[in-house]
């Protein structure tokens, strides 16, 4: 009992000198700063799923986007209708996808450029949704959208030429994954309000030139050359990846999103 | 504490540095970015707003770089640029709610902001205008909208007032005053009269460099003694523009009156006069002055 009395005072003693004991005041605000610094970094904050922003990203395409792309695809339906009444042979259904496939790739490439030529371009990379975020999501939800109707248009022409639908699928994604990567440079060349034009008329130039697909000696469309198709999808897609890594680091270093 | 570090920030393009070691602290408060066109004002303001990556040097937010802060250093930044890009065909505020969800912000609490600074920029009655049919002032109103947004810890506004008539420009600069207690603001602009009110601080930059900084007290003080006013003939001003950096030219029944920016008594009739901002800039900037 004396014991823990004793102990008690003590303590009392102890308390009291640390009562006494004034805090480092520079310390103290230091402390202040952080821990001020911490409770502002933990406010609540929304982060948006992926299925959000594919939603927020919907709803702001442009409506010229969804029609001309509607265009093409009806236009197409039309032609595969007809050529199948017709029974048409294989080129007579390539000739006339590949245009439209390349045409697809020109309207989507389009619609990625008009985030430079309005001048939204460095505005939107400031934002919490960057412009490769943007980007990446746009071209996945366009992209998918187009090849699904390329792949569908793919089966229905497979059937009807009892072609394996494998090799019909690698002639129509050639000029496909070709115009997109065409157009994908020339969004990064021509970005200012005054190259809109150049890009419209690059964009309208790769579209027409494409349709010297029509022109493809039926010869072409054998398994023989099939090894060509393959080289030009694999040599395609490099060409893309490679425009969309090159235009990526360019809006990463801001080179292509300010002109002045 | 709420602190922006820029350390030793170079821009080069090519050989020619557009920014050149830009060194400075800011804390919370209204800083001015004052400079002549081509002086790094805009550059410099990219690279803080990681738009623009810069050659040399880092920028830090509370001690951490804000390229390993990605995303969450955008979420708190706010950005007027120079060229505000908008898309024509949105409405006033689609345009907002377009800009809200791409700065993560729930559709709810964006409705409420997006209404609420309508309303504080004056456009709440052209709302569901498309913005093609916008004037130029109103556009820029519009940019101001969208920079507050988020409640930006840190607003970056490039050239904010071009284009605003006077009535607009003050409430662009109450808007300011209101907001610059608990953030960091820093405004570049050629117009020094929309610092002079609203700035705690000056920052004057000259040749990708940062000249000096200080408040407009400060700033006042460096330039006393080098500013005065003096009464000459008519005939004589062309001479003496040529001579001097002259602030001011009115015309009054004794003569020309001249307000002239000068180490020394420029004539022998100059009297001194108190300094204001514009003379600080001209103090500065004279020799560009001088050879236009």
């Amino acid at each position: 009992m004396r014991k823990e009395r004793e102990e008690f005072k003590t303590m009392g003693i102890v308390c009291g000198q640390l009562r006494q004991l004034q805090p480092d005041a520079a310390a103290k605000r230091q402390a202040m700063a952080q821990m001020e610094g911490l409770i502002r970094r933990k406010r609540i904050r929304y982060t948006p799923s992926w299925r959000e922003l594919a939603l927020i990203e919907l709803q702001y395409i442009s409506r010229s986007f969804w029609v001309m792309q509607a265009g093409v695809v009806t236009i197409l339906l039309i032609w595969l209708g007809r050529t199948s009444a017709l029974q048409g042979a294989l080129k007579d259904y390539l000739q006339w996808i590949s245009v439209a496939a390349a045409w697809m790739g020109v309207i989507a490439c389009g619609d990625l450029g008009r985030h430079f030529s309005r001048g939204m371009a460095e505005l939107e990379q400031s934002c919490y949704f960057n412009l490769p975020q943007m980007w990446t999501i746009r071209m996945t939800l366009a992209g998918t959208a187009d090849i699904l109707v390329l792949l569908l248009c793919g089966f229905r022409i497979s059937e009807n030429t009892s072609v394996p639908f494998v090799q019909v699928c690698l002639y129509i994604l050639v000029p496909f994954v070709l115009s997109n990567g065409c157009c994908l440079l020339y969004v990064t060349i021509f970005r200012s309000t005054r190259g809109r034009y150049g890009q419209l008329i690059l964009f309208f130039l790769t579209g027409s030139v494409v349709c010297v697909f029509v022109m493809t000696p039926s010869g072409l469309y054998t398994e023989a050359f099939l090894w060509l198709w393959v080289i030009s999808l694999a040599a395609g897609t490099a060409f893309f990846l490679l425009q969309l890594r090159r235009i990526y680091g360019k809006i990463r270093r801001g080179e292509t999103l300010c002109w002045n | 504490m709420l602190e922006l570090t820029l350390e030793g920030v170079t821009k080069k393009y090519g050989g020619r540095a557009a920014v050149n070691g830009v060194s400075m602290n800011l804390v919370k408060g209204v800083y001015g970015l004052l400079g002549a066109n081509g002086s790094g004002k805009t550059t410099l303001l990219r690279i803080i707003c990681g738009i623009l990556e810069a050659t040399e040097g880092r920028i830090l937010y509370d001690g951490t770089e804000v390229g390993k802060l990605g995303a969450e250093y955008r979420r708190i930044l706010g950005y007027l640029p120079q060229d505000f890009g908008y898309y024509p065909e949105f409405t006033a505020k689609r345009f907002l709610l377009y800009l809200a969800a791409l700065k993560a912000i729930p559709r709810r609490t964006a409705e409420e902001k997006v209404e609420e600074l309508l309303k504080r920029v004056g456009l709440e009655s052209d709302k569901r205008r498309k913005i093609k049919t916008f004037s130029g002032g109103m556009i820029r109103r519009l940019g101001i909208a969208q920079a507050l947004l988020n409640d930006p810890e840190i607003l970056i506004l490039d050239e904010p007032t071009a284009g605003l008539d006077p009535k607009e420009r003050i409430r662009f600069r109450n808007i300011i005053s209101s907001l610059s207690r608990d953030r960091i603001i820093i405004l570049s602009t050629h117009i020094v009269s929309d610092v002079e009110y609203i700035a705690d601080e000056i920052l004057l930059m000259k040749a990708g460099r940062l000249l000096t900084t200080g408040n407009i007290e400060h700033m006042l003080e460096r330039a006393r003694g080098k500013v005065w006013e003096c009464c000459v003939c008519p005939e004589d001003t062309e001479k003496y523009q040529a001579r001097f950096s002259v602030s001011n030219l009115r015309n009054t029944e004794q003569g020309v009156r001249m307000r002239i920016v000068s180490d020394t008594r420029p004539l022998e009739t100059a009297v001194p006069a108190d300094p204001d901002l514009e003379d600080v800039y001209l103090y500065y900037f004279r020799e560009e002055g001088e050879h236009d």
